[in-house]
């Protein structure tokens, strides 16, 4: 019995040292596994080089980032939020990185102005409806559902997740504090459930009539809509006469002190290839941050729409005064 | 003089090696600390304005209804398993520890994919009744503690059957010969007698509840520590956040002084050896304790079960990588519950031998606090702590040793986390040992090694194993810290679950979360069986 114990514990020892090679590749990464590992495992095949990630919310990675400063080993930070690329090169832990296939590759709105970030990928954050009880025709924009015409029948996802803070920081952006305020105070009003803790519970809650409208990025849409072609929510593209769709980016820069610049570049002008470009937007039903690119025909299927052309750090630059906007308006 | 240092040296050394165990949290306890060095006062504001009053409100409601659940599920459930005999008894005495191995948060959305609108459930009741009406999904403050209460009833079920088990009869036979009713008997005498285990099991449950994120978030319920991540993820303000992880632990450390009050208050030693029969249920009696345990065995783990494979099924199964995974979630449950175990014994002895001693008892109440601190809190303290020694040791000696992403920072942070959970289990076996025992031995000439490796251990056997599996099961189902602190390309069945459910990919994260169950299952087996 000892015996065994002690193997045991030799073997976990063993397996908790995991070694790695000079030229192997570490990124930080706030996308989750499920979405990244196919694109990396279809780049260690075509050039050899092995990739790594460490995987966790972006604000401790770019505190761990921040803390490692030149001794860091990681060479790639990739975040699913513009604000959160913003805050890390705020704080000066991405590097510029100057590139021509990059700055060709990604429009200019979709990409740091500094060259510390670039967008690999768009998330249109939009209107769902339930196309049994709500005709297109009755909705319009994002500040629109604050109208007391939809008391009781719309959903939303709790405040805490970056996606919804940063639409609202691109709100107060584009029609100041106040107004944003008394919309989202308007929103709330309007809510026919406690805010959810995701956009797939939001979706399947307007198929089965817990409410009519919600606000959710179009990938969850798509998932559920691939399982299910016949599922009773269509999406719907606000704004369309004025601002445009809320976007945000999924992205990634190269880190200050990454050891392995050079082939962190070239792993990120790869992911902004057409070969790479193709795989990850269509993993999740997401829009290609390259122009050009064919649509998953989920995805093409929502049909072509205007984008709010604001280039995404406002978002990243106005969060905090969005959060406590959501906190003064009540929402959860 | 010389008499004094002789006296003062076997003081000196437990209170040394208490206050350098202790050590390693003092970190991020200073830390946290550091931060108000960097006041936020405009943050505050916020927070006292819109943020904290409705926190509070649900955390102290929440905290209430779990005391309450779980000492409603607990108490009576260790009862009848360890005083009375019914139908089903013996496997059902096990079966009631197995929502032990279920995660709160893996409870939780499995529950709210039961419960909500869209679910089964409702689905069925609208197909019925024809009324397109909203039922009780679940989420917020009552359904959180409920199905919080589902999963942490255990831990006291757990403690307070060891009590019970250890009472013997003469107390509860005294008081019957007086004429008491067999139910008058337990209220009155084997449930005050069993009161240390029924506040370490409480202090348990409620100290897992105030640290936890997922699981409150997953069920729409704001609570403290919701707020120090939003403060943190939302606002940018690390400061902040760590002022109010502040408040919170010195609510918590109030609520653990509290505890001791109450537990050294009510010692009373059972002399009797003379185990006590069961009372054996008939009739309307053993329905009504077959039909409550069952009950609860249902809702605790059936039912969110049944839920997970159902995902299952319909969800793609990668075995090699799975496997890999689990592997290494089991192991570094075994490596922390070895570590926490050894920790634990030296400090709950050396209490035992001094117990007035506040310069030995303040380092040990120190390092138990860790188990309050959210895991990301406290992960990210140790994390910035460590390598911030790093970059020292790289500027002072040139050496560049890898501190905070290895394994021995990972240990460090679970270690810190769940050493509670062991030391409360191994304290309250060193507390039950009568010291008549060693003082006859010691009597009869057994020298101290004697002592320990013929009488105590042998005797605390079923208590140290109690912590050794206990502590395994708290480690592989945590989270957050094992997130933060994982060496890059090295993933826990947690993580995985984390990687799915935080994307909304319900149904793929059900085969890693039952899998995180099946390992749970073995130490829960051999839990109930040390305890016989």
């Amino acid at each position: 019995m000892r015996n065994q114990v002690w193997t045991m514990l030799l073997l976990a020892a063993t397996a908790l040292s995991p070694a790695r090679a000079a030229d192997e590749l570490l990124v930080y990464s706030e996308r989750k596994e499920p979405l990244i590992q196919p694109i990396f495992e279809t780049y260690t095949r075509e050039t050899g080089v092995k990739v790594t990630w460490l995987t966790d919310a972006a604000p401790v990675l770019i505190e761990r980032l921040a803390a490692e400063g030149e001794a860091t080993r990681a060479d790639l930070f990739m975040a699913v939020d513009a604000g959160n690329l913003w805050q890390a090169a705020e704080r000066g832990l991405l590097a510029k990185t100057e590139s021509p296939a990059l700055d060709a590759a990604i429009p200019a709105n979709l990409r740091d102005p500094d060259g510390r970030w670039f967008a690999l990928s768009q998330r249109a954050r939009t209107i769902v409806y339930s196309t049994e009880r709500v005709k297109p025709e009755q909705l319009s924009t994002y500040e629109a559902l604050a109208d007391p015409q939809w008391k009781g029948r719309l959903c939303l996802r709790s405040s805490k997740k970056v996606y919804n803070q940063s639409l609202t920081a691109t709100l107060i952006a584009r029609s100041g504090a106040e107004q944003t305020e008394a919309v989202v105070q308007g929103w709330v009003a309007n809510l026919a459930a406690v805010p959810f803790a995701d956009d797939t519970l939001l979706v399947q809650a307007i198929a089965a009539g817990q409410c009519d409208v919600g606000i959710v990025n179009t990938y969850y849409f798509g998932r559920l809509q691939k399982d299910d072609p016949a599922i009773p929510v269509a999406v719907f593209w606000p704004n369309q006469q004025d601002a445009g769709v809320h976007v945000n980016i999924s992205g990634a820069g190269i880190v200050a002190h990454s050891p392995h610049k050079e082939a962190a570049r070239k792993l990120l002008e790869w992911l902004a290839s057409d070969e790479a470009q193709d795989e990850f937007a269509r993993l999740n039903f997401e829009y290609p941050a390259k122009a050009g690119i064919a649509l998953d025909p989920v995805v093409a299927a929502w049909g072509e729409f205007k984008r709010d052309p604001v280039n995404v750090v406002e978002a990243g630059r106005r969060q905090a005064e969005a959060v406590r906007l959501m906190d003064r308006a009540g929402w959860k | 003089m010389r008499a004094s240092v002789a006296r003062s040296l076997p003081r000196a050394l437990p209170r040394t090696t208490a206050w350098l165990i202790a050590l390693p949290l003092f970190v991020p306890l200073l830390w946290l600390g550091a931060s108000w060095a960097t006041p936020q006062p405009d943050l505050w504001a916020h927070l006292r304005a819109y943020v904290l009053g409705d926190v509070l409100r649900n955390t102290l409601g929440l905290a209430l209804l779990l005391a309450l659940g779980v000492s409603a599920l607990g108490l009576p459930l260790a009862w009848l398993s360890a005083r009375c005999d019914y139908p089903g008894r013996r496997w059902l005495d096990w079966a009631l520890v197995l929502p032990l191995a279920l995660p709160g948060y893996v409870a939780a959305f499995a529950w709210v994919g039961l419960l909500d609108y869209a679910g089964p459930l409702q689905s069925a009741w609208r197909a019925l009744s024809g009324s397109r009406a909203a039922l009780h999904d679940g989420r917020g403050v009552i359904g959180a503690a409920l199905i919080l209460t589902l999963v942490l009833y255990p831990y006291l079920y757990l403690l307070a059957r060891a009590a019970f088990l250890r009472q013997g009869a003469a107390a509860f036979d005294a008081a019957r010969s007086l004429g008491r009713t067999p139910w008058s008997a337990f209220v009155r005498v084997a449930l005050p007698l069993a009161r240390p285990a029924w506040v370490a099991g409480l202090s348990l449950a409620l100290l897992e509840a105030l640290a936890d994120f997922g699981a409150v978030s997953i069920l729409g319920v704001d609570t403290f520590t919701t707020a120090i991540y939003k403060t943190w993820f939302g606002l940018y303000s690390l400061p902040a956040a760590a002022q109010l992880s502040c408040v919170l632990l010195l609510a918590v450390a109030a609520v653990l002084l509290v505890e001791q009050a109450l537990r050294s208050r009510g010692r009373v030693s059972e002399r009797s050896l003379r185990p006590m029969p069961r009372l054996v249920l008939r009739g309307w009696r053993a329905v009504a304790a077959c039909a409550f345990t069952l009950g609860v065995f249902a809702f605790g783990f059936v039912i969110p079960v049944a839920r997970l494979l159902h995902w299952a099924l319909r969800a793609p199964l990668a075995w090699r990588p799975l496997v890999e995974v689990a592997f290494n979630t089991l192991m570094l449950g075994v490596a922390v519950a070895v570590a926490v175990l050894a920790i634990a014994f030296v400090l709950a002895a050396m209490e035992r031998r001094a117990p007035r001693d506040a310069w030995l008892r303040a380092p040990i109440f120190l390092a138990n606090l860790g188990y309050a601190i959210p895991g990301t809190v406290l992960a990210v303290a140790l994390m910035l702590a460590l390598l911030g020694t790093e970059a020292w040791l790289r500027a002072r000696w040139q050496a560049s040793p890898v501190l905070a992403s290895g394994v021995l920072a990972m240990g460090l942070a679970l270690t810190l986390r769940f050493l509670r959970v062991g030391y409360g289990s191994v304290e309250s076996g060193w507390r039950a040992l009568r010291p008549e025992l060693t003082e006859a031995a010691r009597s009869l000439g057994a020298s101290r090694g004697q002592r320990l490796w013929q009488i105590e251990l042998p005797l605390l056997r079923p208590s140290l194993l109690a912590a050794l599996l206990l502590v395994g099961v708290e480690v592989m189902k945590e989270m957050p810290a094992t997130l933060m602190l994982r060496p890059p390309g090295w993933d826990t069945l947690a993580v995985k679950i984390y990687g799915y459910t935080s994307e909304g990919l319900w149904h793929e994260a059900a085969w890693p979360a039952l899998v995180l169950i099946v390992i749970g299952l073995l130490p829960v087996r051999w839990l109930v069986r040390a305890q016989r």
